[in-house]
């Protein structure tokens, strides 16, 4: 039967210098789509239990999702899957550009690599050949220069301009925050991805095959998008709007819980890209201030720096990712402008714009715009680096570190010149840097000052406050990937309006905040749904600003019947979400990361509570709502380990029997 | 009779909806009377950015089933 998927995935062992090409049967297709589905069910049957993250046991994995190449929008994200470094348990990110569709166009779901190399390689591959070869003259580049490197010495001997993901000086040296970039540093930064590339020696992926994609349906499909690009279309806002954002956050920031209509926030994407939610996050409560102790009161004008007016004043295109239409990425000119020595670089997301913004009351936003570059070409993760120098500032101001051990430099709040500075010692890996490059809770191990160290399970939290939405508090805690914010918000949940899809999902409702402080029945089957359709959308190579429009928007699950010729409903498809969610899970029992040893850290769990502000007060109830969540999932409540009857009711044990055949 | 889904903002009448948040009107309603009945001021609708399914449209836009009506909605991301 014809579906999207290629049926095949390509494992290379790079110890050995060979490959295998293998075929995956369709039951696993079934089970959990592609995408990250895929990747779960093969790393858990494929690294052994307690692996070096670092080392050749480990497996480092690229997927495209099912709907790639289909013809459906927003689903040209891929995803890099390995065991942490970071964490000791699953690690993941994913990121867009066009690396997705290169992956099916050679004719794999997935491209597998294990092993270590002994010296500097990268993987080509194209519809006919594999070929393991020398980068060592690639080796020492940052990600930018080596991607251009590699189009001179390739495009010519190429049927198509190759894609290619490769790593910078993060990974190469190892930082425990580095990730794997695409398309002039554009970057799957999480989980510290990178660093495993850069332990198995392998500089880059390059793909350059021209297969066919296929679906089942197409013409179903192409009527989807149709639908959703009319609409799309005519959507326009206003000129000018930006001003109002901070304002439109401090009032959201006062008013209770309000169910949210989702399509329009591509209208904020299209405009904007995600530097819209800047001044709203800071004003709102949402974004963190001053490393997650401070309040809007410190970070007095930066709504305003941070207009998203301002960087839309020096973008010079926009693009999109494939297969949307949407477009929120940009390029600027940043030549001649304060702090800068590159002529241009990507729109700073705002991650990015948070973390070396009102994070560290960093009032530069020209200053940002260089780090942005600097990390996207070193291939090193902002959020990480951002709740780093966070951690150093406040230890240097309470005197947990000195001036000698900060090589000089005086680490206090809003020095940009102090923390540029950090950035690139960061990247060199020199000095203090050097312990700096592998991410916060190791820095604090060495140094001290553990109470100052925002980190969840190992990871450094992205840049919203769960004070603010304690939903996000139980994905940040009880996530097999902890740390990640894009499993799920509550505010986010209002807009997906996931109700109309699954006959189990609660709908949103008008609420006080207070209420979500509550462990209630309600909150972890909410807390569950969101977890379910975000692992379906990774399943589906879907992109998390698809899943925001809503369901009525983005049809997923129409997609998903189209592309495959399968007649399901959504509670179908939220089973797949959970199943390798369970996967996901499941993989850290067996690698020994124990799911109840994460937990907030004091301060965003709000103890003490802030004294002022929009997050005054408010202390979380996070342990016992994730337990509920566990319990919602079917999982132990006190250890997160799936229970016997969850991995029967969802045939996990018969999925993780099943062989790929070569 | 139709069926549209309704995100109104603070301060409306949301007793004309069904706890998913649909509402049925009868054939060839507008924008404006469903304001009516969620009890939102045509003005204020305006300055939040009325739309249909993500459009900014008029006041006088006739509704089909499955419509989805919203207002100006920040949702954090990034």
């Amino acid at each position: 039967m014809i579906n999207s998927f290629a049926g095949k995935v390509l494992h290379v062992n790079l110890s050995a210098g060979s490959f295998q090409i293998l075929s995956v049967p369709e039951s696993v297709y079934a089970a959990v789509l592609a995408g990250k589905g895929l990747e779960a069910w093969y790393l858990y049957r494929h690294i052994p239990a307690g692996a070096d993250p670092l080392g050749p046991d480990n497996i480092l994995a690229f997927a495209a999702g099912a709907l790639c190449g289909t013809g459906a929008f927003l689903t040209g994200r891929w995803t890099v899957a390995c065991k942490s470094p970071l964490t000791g348990g699953w690690g993941d990110a994913n990121c867009g550009g066009v690396f997705a569709p290169a992956i099916k166009q050679c004719g794999y779901d997935a491209i597998f690599i294990s092993g270590c190399s002994e010296k500097p390689v990268y993987l080509f591959c194209d519809d006919k050949k594999v070929e393991i070869r020398d980068a060592f003259s690639y080796w020492g580049m940052d990600a930018v220069e080596a991607e251009k490197a590699l189009h001179l010495d390739l495009d010519s001997a190429c049927r198509k301009k190759p894609c290619i993901a490769c790593i910078g000086q993060g990974g190469e040296k190892l930082s425990l925050i580095s990730g794997i970039c695409n398309e002039g540093g554009r970057i799957a930064a999480r989980s510290g991805v990178g660093a495993v590339m850069g332990s198995k020696k392998l500089k880059a992926v390059v793909l350059a095959g021209m297969k066919p994609m296929r679906c089942a349906n197409p013409d179903a499909v192409k009527a989807l998008s149709k639908e959703l690009g009319s609409k799309l279309l005519k959507m326009s806002m206003p000129s000018g709007l930006g001003f109002f954002l901070g304002m439109g956050g401090r009032m959201m920031g006062h008013l209770p819980y309000l169910p949210l209509d989702g399509s329009l926030t591509s209208l904020m994407f299209k405009e904007w890209g995600t530097p819209a939610n800047t001044s709203l996050a800071i004003t709102s409560g949402d974004g963190p201030i001053k490393n997650w102790g401070g309040t809007p009161r410190d970070a007095r004008l930066m709504p305003s720096i941070f207009n998203p007016e301002h960087i839309n004043k020096i973008e010079t295109a926009k693009y999109h990712c494939y297969s949307c239409p949407l477009g929120c990425g940009g390029k600027l000119k940043i030549k001649g402008r304060p702090y800068t020595t590159f002529d241009e670089t990507h729109k700073p997301e705002y991650e990015t714009i948070q973390a070396f913004g009102a994070l560290l009351l960093n009032r530069s936003l020209d200053s940002i715009y260089q780090i942005n570059e600097l990390f996207n070409r070193a291939g090193i993760d902002t959020i990480s680096a951002g709740n780093t120098i966070a951690w150093a500032i406040e230890c240097y101001e309470n005197g947990i570190l000195s001036k000698n051990q900060t090589d000089g430099l005086e680490l206090s709040w809003g020095n940009t010149e102090a923390i540029l500075a950090l950035v690139r010692k960061m990247i060199a890996r020199e000095g203090f840097g050097d312990y700096l490059a592998d991410g916060v809770r190791k820095a604090s191990e060495r140094f001290g000052g553990k109470e100052y160290a925002m980190h969840i399970g190992g990871q450094e939290p992205g840049m919203h406050d769960a004070r603010n939405d304690p939903q996000l508090g139980i994905h940040f805690v009880a996530e097999p990937a902890p740390g990640k914010h894009t499993v799920g918000m509550g505010i986010e949940y209002g807009a997906m309006s996931l109700c109309d899809i699954c006959s189990w999902a609660p709908p949103a409702k008008p609420h006080s905040k207070e209420e979500d402080l509550e462990d209630t029945e309600t909150m972890a089957l909410i807390s569950k749904a969101n977890a379910c359709y975000t692992m379906l959308t990774d399943g589906a190579g879907g992109c998390y600003y698809g899943q925001m429009m809503g369901v009525h928007m983005w049809k997923l699950v129409d997609y998903l019947n189209a592309a495959e010729g399968w007649q399901y409903d959504g509670d179908h498809y939220m089973e797949i979400g959970e199943r390798i969610q369970t996967l996901r899970q499941m993989f850290n029992i067996r690698q020994g990361f124990d799911p109840a040893s994460v937990s907030l850290p004091k301060r965003m769990a709000g103890e003490p509570p802030l004294p002022s502000g929009p997050l005054k007060g408010i202390s979380l109830n996070n342990q016992t709502q994730v337990r509920s969540h566990w319990r919602a999932f079917g999982w132990d409540p006190d250890t997160g380990i799936p229970l016997p009857e969850t991995m029967e009711r969802l045939g996990i044990n018969a999925l993780l029997n099943v062989e790929e055949n070569i | 009779m139709i069926r549209v889904k309704v995100f109104p903002p603070y301060g409306c009448d949301r007793s004309a909806l069904d706890e998913r948040s649909w509402m049925e009107i009868k054939e060839e309603s507008t924008v404006k009377d469903v304001l009516k009945i969620i009890r939102l001021n045509p003005i204020k609708a305006k300055l939040l950015l009325v739309s249909v399914n993500g459009e900014r449209v008029s006041l006088s836009r006739k509704l089909q089933d499955g419509d989805v009506i919203g207002f100006i909605s920040p949702v954090s991301g990034g």
